[in-house]
């Protein structure tokens, strides 16, 4: 089954405001960066692994973060152009935190 | 009694014939369509049994004459220019050379000048010559037009009235009008009584009377008691599109239609012979083929074929087939924004015809939603254009109008740019690009899906907006290239595009834009991105070129006018 696109707006969404304003800017691009890698090799582990590690260390108490995994947990594991456009989503959604 | 004034059937074959009446009236007797409903509608008689067989021999001896030998004269003409041009080039040379050689070598130089100029000067005299020719021939054939216009009137009161008797009292007024005219066999047709042998002109205009008034009788009596057969049934032998009997002996059991049936679908009075005989009117001879221009509606198709003569004898000839005929097509549908006969053009086209078989033919059409784009200026203006790909130039509302996909044509154009470290031309791509996304985000919905059904009423508005977000991005990403290092970014990008790669594309990307301090920027592409690239399956790559041109530059050319960002 396809990933709907108000599922992704709604992943996006809640990446901005689980993990736009986690840590330093340095910290950001550097978990950015570890997230292309992933979704660049295209691995869905990886990229689980590194983006669960950050939300734990910064957003564990945030309601929105456990709104976020449970999106997150009901499209993967997904097939490679779903996984891709689920992981854009969330690096977007990171990358556009700073914005507001 | 009145006629019934011209209207096309529907039916295009049968419209091409009332089209080609209908040119060939004018040609002949210089009536417009305005004129020539008019005369039908007084007198449809003389008009369809006077005027028209008058006419058709006319063309078919004295004008097909004289394009015949305009035809031997021009090429003539163009040769001896030619090498009056390589005279000239050598005389020039000479004159260059004596200017500068010294005294002893002069007197050598200026007998050889002498030499050349005088064979310039002949060649000269054999241009003027020729020229006079055609000029000479053109003004016989006006002579004898005008000769046939002034007796005519006279001539077709006096057929009508005298037609019972076989033309005996009027023979003499015949062969005074037509009685030189040597009749030439036109492509179209193949044995054909009047070819087979070529008969006498005033015998010829009987045959054709009686063959428009479908009286068998009277034409048995002129073919010596052979039964009619073509003039009862149309084939072949009077129109190559039309089936041969010879070639589908079935064909009794498929029951063609007869002369008097397809009678019945013309306008009243019109005689089906009409449409045979001057079917072949209705085409023109553009570079290498015979083609029409059909809508199905009579005074647009007019319009449109007009102009398009009037395109063809203004153009210096080598200009591209499909160009000259779309650009007088669209200017005539733009000028009296015909929508409805855009949306139902074809164009019928065929090579050449040879032994009676037609050669390269072809139907092209154009689909709704191709004119409903066609149809608005902006995007009009910018497909319009002539675009260098590498090798070649295309002429891009060509391909869009053949249906062929933009962005491959776009591709190359931006990678032409890129490795002649040129600018490509910015508004021209981003417009195509648009269309492009936008007839593919239609994709392909069956024969009677909702794009044939619908009219695309918003396919013009959404391609701007398409192009107002492309331009956008395009011209946010020109601002950061130096910023992220664009010009080291053209390369992967456009290295993922060739391979159809979303994710290496959208990677090298956002890369580059983590290192870029200007937080809005990234933000105004990352939210494209989103939107354009990532949840959109069927034309993110025209997205993604757009922010390619971007980074290649370029957003200010020739054929852009001002407006870079607009709408």
């Amino acid at each position: 089954m396809q990933v709907q696109d108000r599922t992704l707006w709604k992943i996006k969404s809640l990446s901005r405001e689980v993990l736009g304003g986690a840590g330093s800017e340095n910290y950001r691009q550097k978990l950015v960066f570890d997230l292309l890698n992933a979704v660049k090799a295209n691995d869905q582990n990886r990229f689980l692994w590194v983006l669960l590690r950050a939300i734990n260390a910064h957003s564990k108490d945030n309601p929105k973060a456990r709104e976020l995994s449970s999106a997150l947990m009901e499209v993967f594991p997904s097939s490679e152009s779903d996984f891709e456009k689920v992981a854009y989503s969330v690096i977007l959604g990171i990358m556009a935190g700073g914005e507001s | 009694m009145g006629g019934e004034e011209l209207r096309f059937t529907g039916n295009w074959f049968i419209d091409a014939g009332i089209l080609g009446f209908v040119n060939l009236m004018e040609e002949v007797y210089g009536w417009d369509l305005d004129e020539l409903q008019r005369r039908i509608k007084e007198e449809p008689k003389k008009v369809y049994y006077g005027y028209f067989p008058l006419a058709y021999l006319f063309y078919h001896s004295v004008y097909h004459q004289y394009i015949k030998d305009v035809q031997t004269l021009t090429p003539k003409i163009s040769e001896t220019k030619k090498k009056l041009r390589e005279v000239e080039t050598s005389l020039r040379l000479l004159e260059k050379e004596l200017s500068k050689s010294p005294g002893k070598e002069e007197r050598k130089l200026k007998k050889k000048i002498e030499k050349v100029e005088k064979k310039a000067e002949t060649l000269r005299a054999e241009i003027e010559e020729l020229s006079k020719k055609i000029e000479e021939r053109k003004r016989s054939l006006e002579e004898e037009k005008k000769k046939l216009r002034d007796s005519s009137n006279v001539l077709v009161e006096r057929i009508i009235k005298n037609a019972g008797d076989n033309f005996v009292s009027v023979k003499k007024d015949l062969v005074e009008v037509i009685g030189d005219y040597k009749l030439q066999i036109p492509k179209d047709h193949r044995n054909f009584f009047l070819y087979n042998p070529k008969k006498e002109p005033v015998f010829a205009f009987q045959y054709l009377y009686w063959l428009l008034k479908m009286d068998y009788r009277r034409l048995m009596e002129i073919k010596s008691g052979k039964p009619p057969t073509y003039e009862l049934i149309p084939d072949s032998t009077i129109n190559p599109f039309l089936y041969s009997p010879v070639e589908f002996p079935n064909v009794s059991y498929t029951k063609p239609l007869t002369t008097s049936q397809i009678s019945e679908m013309l306008p009243a009075g019109m005689p089906a012979y009409v449409i045979f005989l001057s079917f072949f009117n209705a085409f023109q001879w553009i570079s290498d083929s015979y083609i029409m221009v059909y809508t199905p509606e009579l005074n647009g198709c007019y319009a449109i074929n007009k102009r398009l003569k009037i395109h063809i004898q203004s153009s210096k000839s080598n200009e591209r087939l499909f160009k000259l005929t779309w650009s007088a097509i669209i200017d005539e549908i733009v000028e009296t924004k015909a929508r409805f006969s855009l949306e139902n053009l074809y164009i019928v086209e065929f090579e050449n015809i040879e032994n009676q078989k037609l050669k390269g033919v072809e139907y092209i059409g154009i689909p709704k939603l191709h004119a409903s784009i066609i149809l608005d200026d902006k995007i009009r203006d910018a497909l319009n254009t002539s675009l260098p790909t590498g090798n070649s130039n295309i002429w891009l509302l060509g391909e869009f109008i053949k249906q062929k996909p933009l962005y491959p044509l776009i591709s190359k154009h931006i990678w032409n740019a890129v490795r002649k470290n040129s600018s490509p031309k910015w508004r021209t791509s981003l417009y195509a690009l648009a269309v492009d996304a936008k007839l593919r985000s239609e994709g392909n919905s069956g024969l009677f899906g909702r794009a044939f059904l619908d009219r695309p009423e918003r396919a013009a508005v959404e391609v701007k907006d398409f192009h107002r977000n492309m331009n956008g991005v395009a011209m946010t990403i020109k601002e950061l290239s130096p910023e992220i290092g664009g010009k080291n970014l053209i390369h992967p990008l456009f290295s993922a595009l060739r391979r159809h790669n979303r994710n290496a594309f959208v990677n090298t990307l956002l890369k580059a834009l983590l290192q870029s301090k200007s937080k809005d920027k990234v933000a105004i592409i990352n939210s494209y991105l989103f939107r354009r690239v990532l949840n959109n399956d069927s034309s993110w790559e025209d997205f993604a070129l757009a922010l390619v041109i971007g980074l290649v530059g370029g957003g200010g050319d020739a054929s852009s006018g001002q407006d870079i960002v607009e709408d």
